[in-house]
C-alpha cells in the first residue's frame, strides 16, 4: 500500500512538472537539439561496461581489467600504444596492491581460483 | 598506419582468445582429495562482519588453520536473511574449499517460509561450534517480575503486550511464537533490525519484553538493568545464575541458535573426515576454550552425528510449528 | 574518573599503539576515499589484525580507520562528485561545485578542518558527558525515530536547489527504492523480481556508488568529446583565519547535530550531514549561495559526520549496545579482546575504555595532519586526463560495489542504478534526495510500524509523548520555513 502511495505521489508531481509550459518545452527542445548522435560514444561505453561486469566473475577481475581500461581509453580517443598498454597495466597493479595485498578484500578471481 | 592498427588488433584478439581458453579449462582432479587441503578454504557467513555468527567462526578459525595447515578465510555474504550465504554454500563446488556456517533455526525456517534454491538436505555437517540460547527479558523496574506475571497479564489483555525481536522468522521471533503457542497467550510481536535496537527500546521503556539471545543480554542482567523472565535452554544457564528455564516451568521448549560448519553435499568422504577431525581438535584446544570463557562466547561443540540429530529434530519441530500456526509458506 | 583517564592515556604512550593509530589513519583515508569501501568494511577488515595486539593498540588501529575513513569519503566527493562513503553524500552538494570553480584545494582544506573539529567535539562529548547522553539515547523510541526520519526527509526541499518539484520526485523515487525488499512486518516481498540479492532491500553502497560514480564517469566521457583536457586549478589550500572564524558557528552547530544523531541507534550518519547542511542554510545570511560552492556547504556535513563517531560510541560504551554498524564491529573486537561492553564497563575496566576514547582523539589529530599534508596529493587526481579518469572511476566503482557483499549481483545493480542516475542527471533531477530518501524511507517505515504496534494503532498517542510533540513542531516549522525560503529564492 505504501509503495502505491509513493507511485501516486510521483505521478501527481510529474503532472505538475509538465504543466509548467516553460519546463516542458525546454525539455523537448534540448533533447532534440543534442540529438542522439552525440550519445553514440556514451552508449558504446555503457555496453563495454556491461560486458566488463559480465566477465569479471568467470574470468576474474585481473584478467578483464587491463582489457577493459584499455578499451575505454581507446573509445575515448587514445591511440598511442604506449599509453594504451602501460596505463591499464599500471592501474591493474595498483588495484591488485590495494585490494588483494593490503586490504585483503575478496575479489572475483575467476580463472585463478 | 594500417600495419600498426593490425598489430594492435591481433594483440587484443590473442589476449581475448587466451582468456577465454583459460576460462574454459576444467580443473580439479581426484588425486587432490588425498592431499587436501592444498589452498585456502573459504567459509561463507550469512551475516555482516562483527556480528555474533561472524565472531563465532573467526574465534575458532586460527585453531582450524593450525590443524589444516591452510588459511581459513571468512567471507561475509549477508543478504536475504542469510539465504544468500546458505545458497552459496549449498551450491558450491563440493571439493572442500568452499564451506559455510549454517544457523538454526534460520536455515530451516527460510525454505519453510518461501521458495528457495537450497534445501536443508543440501548440506553435509562438519560440526557445530556455538549455541546461543534464547531468553525472554524485561526491564528491571518494569511491569513484569516473573514469567508467570507476564503470562497472567497477557491472558488478561491479549494482544497488547509488545514483544521485540530481531526480525521476521529469526530465531528470536520463532522462539517467541513457540512460547506464545505453548503458553496459550497472544503478544504483539514487533520486529526490529536486530537485537540491539530492540534492547535499546526495551531499556527506554518503549516496549514491554524482548526475546533475544543470552549473549546479547548477559551484561545488562549482571548490572541489574534487565531481568530474565525465562531462558530457553535445557538447564539453567551458567552465565545467568538463578534464572528459570521454560522447561522447568513445564513448557516443552528448547530454543536457541546453533551455528554449525557445513559443506555442500557431494563433498568426498576423505575431505569431510579431515575437516571433522580438525574441527574436533580445534574445538577442544585449551587456548580457544580459555578465550571463549573470558569473553563469555557461547561456544558449544557437537560432532557431525550429534548435530545432524539436532538438525533433524529442529526441522520436525519447525515444520509442526508452521502447520499449527498456519504460517505462510509461499512468499 | 580522572585517574582512569590518566591511566588510559598511559596505555597509549607506547610505539605500538601510536603506530597502530597512524596506520589506521592512513589506511582509513584510502578506504574512505575509494567509492564502495565504507568505514564499516574498513573496520571489519582490520579485525583480524587486532587479534594479537594489546587493547590500546588494537582499538587505536580501529579508531584510526573509523575516524579517517569518514573524512576520506569527502576527498572523492569533492574531486569527482562520488562520495567515497555514505557519510560524504552531502559533501558533494557544495564540494564538487567548488572543484568546478577551481577551488578544489579550499574545499579539501575545509573538509579536513571541519572533520577534525567535529571529531574532537564528538569525542570530548563522549569523554565528559557520556552518561547524560546515554539517558537521552534511551528516550528515543520508535515514534521519535519515525519523526526524525520525517524531519530528515523535509531536508530534501532545501537540497533541490533548482527545482523543488524535481527534487520531490527524486525523493519519491528514493522512497520507492527504499520499499524494495521484504517488508519487516509480514515478510511480503516488494519489487524483488525474484532476486535474493534484493530481499533485504537495495544495498545502500551499490546504490550510492552507482548513483554518483556512473553518471560522473559517463558525463566526463561525453564531455571529453569537446574538451580534451580539463584545466584543473587547485587553488589555495589553507583557509584564512577570517574564513575559519566565519565557520565557527557552523562548526559548533553541526557538531552538536552530529553528536546527537550519533547517540541515537539506527539513524545513520548521512542524516546528520543533510540535516546540518539544511540548518547551515537556514541560519545563513545568503542561503541561495548553497549549492554553488561555498565553504559552509562543505563544512556543515563534514563536521557533522565526524561528530557522529563520538556520539555513536555512547550506546556502545554505556549500554553495551552498538549504535551504528561500525560500533557493532567494535563490539566484536571488544569481545575478542576480552572486554565486556555493558553498563559496568566504565567502572570495571575504566583505563582501557578511556584508552579507546583517547585513542580516538589522537586519531583525529593524526587525521588532521595526514589530511593537511595530503591535500595537494589528492588534488593531483584532477590532473589526470579524462580518458584515464573515466576507466579509473568505473574500475573502482565496480570493485567497490563487489567488495561489500562479495556479490557480482551488487555490481550489476550498481550499474543499472547508475544508468538511471545518468538519465536523471541529464534531465536535471538532483541525485542527493534519492540517496537521502533511500536511507530514511526504510528507517521511517519500520519505526512507524513499531509505533503502531506500541500504540495499538491509535495514532493520537503520538501526541502524548513530549519528545514526539517537540519533533512534530520542529518538522512542521522546518518544512514551512524551507518552502518559503526556496520559493523566495526562485522568484
Amino acid at each position: 500500500m505504501y509503495p502505491r502511495g509513493i507511485l501516486l505521489f510521483i505521478a501527481v508531481l510529474a503532472v505538475f512538472l509538465f504543466f509548467n509550459p516553460q519546463n516542458q518545452i525546454k525539455l523537448v527542445i534540448s533533447n532534440l537539439q543534442r540529438g542522439l548522435k552525440s550519445y553514440a560514444k556514451v552508449v558504446i561505453i555503457i555496453l563495454t561496461i556491461g560486458v566488463f561486469i559480465a566477465l569479471i566473475e568467470p574470468a576474474g577481475i585481473y584478467t578483464v581489467l587491463p582489457l577493459f581500461s584499455g578499451g575505454i581509453m581507446y573509445i575515448l580517443g587514445v591511440r598511442e600504444v604506449k599509453k594504451l598498454s602501460l596505463i591499464p597495466v599500471f592501474l591493474t597493479v595498483i588495484v591488485y596492491l590495494i585490494f588483494t595485498i593490503v586490504l585483503k578484500v575478496p575479489v572475483p578471481m575467476g580463472i585463478f581460483d | 598506419m594500417f600495419k600498426k592498427r593490425g598489430l594492435m588488433f591481433s594483440l587484443v584478439a590473442l589476449l581475448l582468445v587466451g582468456t577465454l581458453a583459460l576460462v574454459g579449462c576444467g580443473n580439479g582432479t581426484a588425486k587432490e582429495e588425498a592431499k587436501y587441503p592444498t589452498k585456502p578454504i573459504e567459509v561463507y557467513v550469512g551475516y555482516a562482519a562483527g556480528g555474533a555468527t561472524d565472531i563465532s567462526i573467526r574465534m575458532i578459525a586460527p585453531y582450524l588453520e593450525e590443524q589444516l595447515g591452510q588459511s581459513v578465510v571468512v567471507v561475509n555474504k549477508p543478504g536475504g536473511g542469510a539465504e544468500i550465504a546458505f545458497t552459496a554454500t549449498a551450491k558450491a563446488k563440493p571439493d572442500g574449499y568452499s564451506l559455510g556456517i549454517i544457523n538454526t533455526p534460520t536455515v530451516i525456517a527460510i525454505p519453510l517460509s518461501r521458495t528457495t534454491n537450497y534445501k536443508v538436505d543440501d548440506f553435509e555437517v562438519i560440526g557445530n561450534i556455538a549455541f546461543d540460547e534464547n531468553v525472554i527479558v524485561a526491564k528491571a523496574d518494569g511491569k513484569f517480575k516473573t514469567l508467570e506475571d507476564l503470562i497472567e497479564k497477557a491472558k488478561a489483555n491479549p494482544g497488547t503486550i509488545t514483544l521485540g525481536h530481531s526480525g521476521l522468522y529469526a530465531d528470536d521471533h520463532l522462539a517467541s511464537l513457540a512460547f506464545q503457542q505453548a503458553a496459550g497467550i497472544q503478544l504483539k510481536d514487533t520486529a526490529f533490525q536486530g537485537t540491539a535496537p530492540s534492547l535499546v527500546s526495551l531499556l527506554g521503556g518503549h516496549i514491554d519484553v524482548v526475546v533475544g539471545n543470552v549473549a546479547d543480554v548477559v551484561e545488562q542482567v549482571k548490572e541489574g538493568k534487565l531481568i530474565v523472565l525465562a531462558t530457553m535452554g535445557e538447564k539453567e544457564h551458567e552465565s545467568l545464575p538463578g534464572s528459570v528455564t521454560l522447561k522447568s516451568k513445564d513448557f516443552d521448549i528448547v530454543m536457541g541458535s546453533y551455528r554449525a560448519l557445513a559443506a555442500p553435499k557431494g563433498t568426498p568422504q576423505e575431505v569431510l573426515e579431515k575437516l571433522r577431525d580438525a574441527l574436533k581438535i580445534a574445538a577442544e584446544d585449551p587456548d580457544y576454550l580459555q578465550k571463549a570463557k573470558d569473553t563469555k562466547q557461547p561456544i558449544y561443540y557437537l560432532d557431525a552425528d550429534s548435530f545432524s540429530k539436532v538438525l533433524k529434530n529442529d526441522q520436525n519441530r519447525l515444520e509442526n510449528l508452521w502447520k499449527d500456526l498456519n504460517l505462510p509458506t509461499q512468499q | 574518573m580522572f585517574e582512569n583517564i590518566f591511566a588510559g592515556f598511559t596505555l597509549l604512550m607506547n610505539w605500538e599503539a601510536i603506530t597502530a593509530i597512524l596506520v589506521g589513519v592512513l589506511a582509513g583515508t584510502v578506504v574512505g576515499a575509494l567509492p564502495g569501501l565504507t568505514s564499516t568494511l574498513g573496520v571489519a577488515l582490520l579485525i583480524p589484525f587486532t587479534f594479537g595486539m594489546p587493547p590500546a593498540a588494537a582499538f587505536g588501529l580501529l579508531g584510526g580507520m573509523y575516524v579517517s575513513s569518514i573524512y576520506g569519503g569527502s576527498i572523492t566527493a569533492i574531486l569527482i562528485n562520488t562520495p567515497g562513503t555514505p557519510a560524504a553524500a552531502a559533501t558533494t552538494l557544495d564540494g564538487y561545485p567548488m572543484t568546478q570553480k577551481g577551488e578544489a584545494g579550499k574545499a579539501l582544506g575545509t573538509a579536513i578542518i571541519s572533520s577534525f573539529f567535529g571529531g574532537v567535539f564528538g569525542t570530548v562529548a563522549l569523554l565528559l558527558i557520556a552518561p547524560i547522553l546515554a539517558v537521552l539515547a534511551l528516550k528515543v523510541g520508535p515514534p521519535e525515530t519515525f519523526l526524525i526520519s520525517l524531519f530528515g526527509l523535509t531536508v530534501i526541499i532545501s537540497v533541490s536547489s533548482k527545482s523543488i518539484i524535481k527534487g520531490l520526485m527524486s525523493g519519491a523515487f528514493g522512497l520507492l527504492l527504499g520499499t524494495v525488499g521484504m517488508d519487516s512486518f509480514m515478510g511480503y516481498p516488494r519489487f524483488t523480481f525474484e532476486q535474493i540479492g534484493l530481499y533485504e532491500g537495495v544495498p545502500l553502497v551499490a546504490a550510492l556508488v552507482g548513483f554518483f560514480s556512473i553518471p560522473e564517469a559517463l558525463t566526463l566521457a561525453k564531455a571529453s568529446q569537446t574538451v580534451q583536457k580539463v584545466e584543473a586549478k587547485i587553488g589555495k589550500v589553507l583557509l584564512s583565519l577570517k574564513e575559519i572564524k566565519s565557520l565557527t558557528p557552523t562548526f559548533i552547530r553541526s557538531s552538536i547535530i552530529g553528536t546527537i544523531v550519533g547517540i541515537i541507534p539506527g539513524v545513520g550518519t548521512p542524516v546528520a550531514c543533510f540535516v546540518s547542511y539544511n540548518e547551515a542554510k537556514r541560519f545563513s545570511k545568503q542561503p541561495e549561495k548553497f549549492g554553488t560552492g561555498i565553504i559552509e556547504g562543505v563544512a556543515a556535513p563534514e563536521t557533522a559526520n565526524n561528530a557522529v563517531e563520538g556520539g555513536s560510541f555512547v550506546p556502545l560504551l554505556t549500554l553495551g549496545i552498538p549504535g551504528s554498524a561500525q560500533t557493532a564491529i567494535y563490539l566484536g573486537a571488544m569481545l575478542i579482546q576480552g572486554l565486556r561492553p555493558g553498563p559496568a564497563l566504565f567502572s570495571e575496566q575504566g583505563p582501557v575504555v578511556y584508552s579507546i576514547i583517547l585513542g580516538l582523539l589522537i586519531a583525529n589529530i593524526f587525521m588532521l595532519l595526514v589530511g593537511l599534508a595530503g591535500v595537494r596529493l589528492f588534488a593531483k587526481v584532477l590532473k589526470l586526463q579524462t580518458n584515464v579518469l573515466v576507466p579509473v572511476i568505473i574500475t573502482f566503482a565496480v570493485i567497490g560495489s563487489y567488495a561489500i557483499n562479495n556479490s557480482v549481483f551488487d555490481v550489476g545493480l550498481m550499474f543499472v542504478l547508475g544508468l538511471i542516475g545518468y538519465l536523471m542527471r541529464i534531465n536535471g533531477f538532483p541525485i542527493a534526495p534519492v540517496v537521502l530518501a533511500l536511507i530514511l524511507g526504510p528507517i521511517g517505515e519500520n519505526a512507524f510500524i513499531q509505533s503502531l504496534s506500541m500504540f495499538n494503532n491509535n495514532l493520537i498517542l503520538f501526541f502524548t509523548r513530549p519528545l514526539s510533540v517537540v519533533l512534530i513542531i520542529l518538522t512542521v516549522f522546518s518544512l514551512v520555513m524551507s518552502i518559503r525560503r526556496e520559493l523566495r529564492s526562485q522568484e
